[in-house]
């Protein structure tokens, strides 16, 4: 197990530096600088002189590389063209809690209300509660979360009055209410159709059919054999969806006015904010490794099977 | 010349609004969708109606309110002062507001606030859009007409008691163009100031000096009758901020040295920040509101409606069912205000020789008689636009909308067109190279603009392009700077109010990788003239020869309608002589939101 996890690792930091040196390169190549953001008359070949030299972007490019790869690795990604006042982590750690919340809240709501509701038209397979709510997941599903956004506030904002349009404001939970919504029920869709999916090929298997021909009650069979089985698949998929959710949707931060880190992932390329485009891609990189990393431990702990393989191996 | 009246703008969007309403719900005849035009146009007689419903609440307001922390005494129908905020929207990461530095001065392009909150401005603009003093009392022109002396006010001081000088603005700009100042270009008529900024000079050449502590003076190389109105851009800066606490001081509350009528109170990056009064303030710009409260808000008309924005606007990419609704409901068109055009979007050539036959003059011609704006614009702007016949927005001071009408570019002739792309040696369009058409940020009716413009010149001339959208950066190094795109569709808005702001940024050397001696020279006398009246003639001229050569189809004047709740009072909103509203109320650069109040009023009740 040890060697696995070092080799894993290993996978994700060399993965890590290449993907560094890929987004620092490509980053630089896009036409256009940071020295362009808003302007109307271009800068002068002087005035662009004077920005380069004061961040040092004066250098040759495998310098400027190299300066930064040092210091990343004391998690020093220097400070963003856009927020000057402070560093790239800081930035990062202050907003990450606006997304993470609404996100989080999302995905949690999207997989529990999901799992839920796909156990159920799994158990119920071709009844009438099955077709409504496959065919309510379908309709969820492919409703943009922005678009369902819009629905929301004109009812519940603008007509009744019951929560907050958006923003981040002081009126607590309400102001919650509507983006957690928006973001996560197209989500419950996708969740509960994958669900479904997943408990009716375990309910096909040899061994639930040897477990009712045992006597196991429904229960019995569905929570032991069925749902521990199709959890691997569920695992799989559910995992990754914390941290794209909780890492924010541009959309809905926009929709909801959320000063989350969705909107500086895209106004940092469209800013050319060299070290913010690096530190967002790198974060967002360790996150997805992290998880998968997690998720194949789970794996393990979940089907002893996935731990012989890796001893056979 | 032809202005711009509230009347005239509110049909154009009163019909714009029935008749996209009407396409989208049902087939109707003609006839039938004239008589709802006509129908919706009550909402002209219903806002003018709400003109003089606020012309007679300011009349009658005693000045009997509750007094703010400048003692300024609210009128008596205000709200009681811990409501008397403005909510503003915290600019993105990205946009010109939502960018890195607390000081104008530092940087416009990527500033942290709207501007002037907290900085004193030399001048701003009345409700007329004339300028006036605000850090100066007074000013006056030397007799060879080459320097202006402000005078100014010597009872200023910054938050932390130092007295505001001639001195301190004199630092100001010199350490701006010393540091490079990305709005440097705009302040060019300013002595040396071009030298200055491309460090060919040292920052003391910049002429700019203070004569005594109190007078400013500013040196120009030739007579330039705007200088005032330039001084809506000018902020003043406390050295002693930068010297104790470096760039970054105006983004910290507890480092930040107000001139202003505002003073930073807190600051959150990307998230919020908050502006009270400056107790401290001596100045003119005296507001009535007490804060002013930056959030990340939601967006639209439904946010609007629940009271969560104080403002929005809608205009040409506005859903046809957005217009219909606000038409559709009596408080929201009494709170629609009617905003002038205040920017042209035009399509520009890249004469350069890079691109031929783009230098041909025969080709540009043919390229812009093909195109019938008149048709497309009515089209595509929904009501909501002017067709451009020039470069100076109609309805802007000195603009030469009629005149420029009739030169030959804006004759749509696709006869002609044929004829004169034959004559450069591309009949029907053979041999024809296929360009790039970039579009700069496009937003939706950019683009269906510019397909409007790709299948005339292909239905008339037989000539394909390609649409290229395009993000700002990309678009400004490729297109401006290293000049190697050869069709591109961009616009310019105003910065101060005189047909300078727009023409001065077309001559040869400038933004555009397009050069036109004779229109430089023509610009150049005419701007430079003492007479306004002959100033304006000659600039008129002027603009014609950019029309006449065709370095730029100018398309489309775009223009909004703002709304604000209608509890919104005070002597600073009211319409001025060309029957126009903001509620941002004095401005031009800056905008300290002085008199504007909100109202005790139960206007928006049944909303």
């Amino acid at each position: 197990m040890l060697d696995y996890t070092l080799r894993r690792l290993g996978g994700v930091l060399a993965t890590l530096v290449l993907l560094s040196m890929f987004t620092f390169v490509l980053s630089r190549a896009i036409p256009g600088g940071p020295w362009d953001v808003g302007v109307e008359i271009p800068r002068t070949p002087e005035q662009i002189a004077m920005f380069k030299e004061k961040y040092g972007l004066d250098k040759p490019i495998w310098q400027q590389y190299l300066v930064w790869l040092r210091n990343a690795v004391t998690l020093d990604f220097g400070s963003p063209y856009m927020a000057p006042e402070m560093s790239v982590t800081q930035l990062i750690l202050r907003q990450l809690p606006y997304s993470a919340l609404v996100g989080g809240l999302a995905a949690a709501l999207a997989i529990t209300v999901g799992v839920i509701l796909g156990m159920i038209a799994a158990a119920r397979q071709n009844t009438w509660a099955d077709i409504v709510i496959n065919s309510a997941a379908v309709v969820v599903g492919t409703i943009p979360g922005f678009v369902l956004g819009f629905v929301l506030i004109y009812f519940f904002a603008a007509k009744l009055r019951w929560f907050p349009s958006g923003g981040w404001s002081d009126t607590g939970y309400k102001t919650l209410v509507l983006p957690v919504t928006a973001f996560g029920v197209p989500a419950t869709g996708g969740v509960a159709r994958w669900t479904r999916q997943c408990m009716v090929e375990a309910m096909s298997s040899d061994y639930v059919r040897t477990a009712y021909a045992k006597g196991v009650r429904q229960a019995g069979v569905m929570s032991r054999h069925v749902l521990r089985n199709a959890l691997i698949p569920m695992i799989t998929s559910f995992l990754p969806m914390f941290p794209a959710m909780m890492t924010g949707s541009v959309f809905i931060e926009h929709t909801f006015g959320i000063p989350g880190l969705g909107q500086w992932f895209v106004s940092s390329s469209f800013s050319r904010d060299y070290p913010m485009v690096l530190g967002i891609t790198i974060f967002w990189a360790v996150l997805i490794a992290l998880t998968y990393f997690v998720t194949d431990i789970l794996y393990g702990v979940i089907d002893p099977r996935v731990r012989l393989t890796e001893k056979e191996g | 010349m032809s202005r711009i009246t509230r009347r005239r703008l509110l049909q154009s969007a009163g019909a714009a609004a029935a008749t996209a309403a009407l396409a989208a719900c049902q087939p109707v005849v003609v006839e039938k969708a004239v008589e709802k035009v006509v129908k919706e146009t009550v909402v002209v007689k219903e806002a003018v109606e709400v003109e003089k419903e606020v012309t007679r609440v300011v009349q009658a307001a005693a000045p009997t309110g509750p007094t703010n922390a400048l003692g300024v005494t609210l009128p008596a129908d205000a709200l009681p002062l811990d409501q008397q905020y403005r909510l503003i929207a915290v600019g993105r990461p990205g946009e010109q507001a939502g960018g890195s530095y607390g000081h104008e001065m530092e940087s416009l392009y990527n500033r942290a606030y709207p501007l002037g909150y907290g900085s004193e401005v030399l001048t701003q603009l009345d409700i007329e859009r004339n300028p006036q003093g605000v850090a100066c009392e007074s000013w006056s022109i030397a007799e060879d007409g080459l320097a202006w002396d402000f005078k100014l006010r010597k009872e200023l001081k910054f938050a932390d008691g130092k007295p505001i000088t001639a001195h301190d603005w004199v630092w100001t700009f010199r350490r701006s163009f010393e540091k490079g100042y990305d709005f440097g270009w705009f302040f060019y008529d300013i002595l040396n100031a071009q030298q200055v900024l491309a460090g060919e000079l040292p920052p003391e050449e910049l002429g700019m000096e203070a004569m005594d502590d109190f007078t400013l003076r500013i040196k120009t190389k030739e007579f330039v009758p705007y200088i005032p109105s330039l001084g809506v851009w000018a902020f003043v800066a406390p050295p002693q901020a930068y010297e104790q606490y470096g760039e970054n001081w105006a983004v910290n509350p507890q480092q930040y040295i107000a001139s202003g009528p505002w003073t930073l109170k807190e600051f959150e990056r990307g998230v919020k920040w908050t502006f009270d009064l400056n107790p401290e303030y001596k100045g003119v710009n005296r507001p009535y509101y007490t804060q002013l409260r930056a959030r990340t808000l939601p967006t639209g008309l439904p946010a609007y409606i629940a009271g969560d924005i104080q403002q929005h606007s809608i205009g040409i990419d506005t859903p046809a069912g957005e217009v219909a609704i606000v038409n559709a409901n009596p408080i929201l068109r009494s709170e629609s205000h009617p905003q002038p055009s205040l920017v042209t979007w035009y399509i520009g050539f890249n004469t350069t020789g890079k691109f031929k036959p783009l230098d041909d003059i025969n080709v540009r011609m043919a390229l812009s008689r093909a195109i019938d704006k008149e048709k497309i614009i009515g089209e595509v702007g929904r009501g909501f636009a002017y067709p451009a016949w020039g470069l100076v927005p109609n309805g802007f001071p000195g603009n030469s909308h009629e005149m420029l009408k009739g030169r030959e570019p804006n004759q749509f002739d696709p006869q002609a067109a044929k004829e004169l792309l034959a004559k450069a040696g591309f009949p029907n369009g053979q041999g024809f190279p296929k360009f790039e058409l970039w579009i700069r940020n496009p937003q939706p009716y950019m683009v269906t603009l510019c397909e409007a413009v790709q299948a005339a010149w292909k239905e008339h001339l037989n000539i394909d392009v390609d649409l290229y959208p395009t993000d700002h950066q990309s678009f400004t190094a490729r297109t401006f700077r290293e000049r190697d795109i050869p069709i591109y569709f961009v616009g310019y808005s105003m910065d101060f109010y005189d047909p300078a702001t727009f023409m001065s940024v077309f001559r040869s050397g400038g933004r555009h990788p397009h050069d036109d001696p004779a229109y430089d020279e023509a610009f150049n006398t005419g701007n430079s003239t003492r007479d306004p009246r002959r100033r304006l003639e000659l600039l008129s001229e002027a603009e014609a020869i950019l029309v006449d050569h065709v370095g730029y189809i100018f398309l489309i004047q775009p223009f909004s309608v703002a709304l604000w709740p209608c509890n919104l009072a005070g002597e600073g909103i009211r319409p001025n002589s060309a029957g126009f509203q903001s509620d941002t109320a004095y401005g031009g650069g800056a905008n300290p939101w002085v008199g504007a109040y909100w109202s005790d009023s139960d206007c928006r009740k049944r909303l």
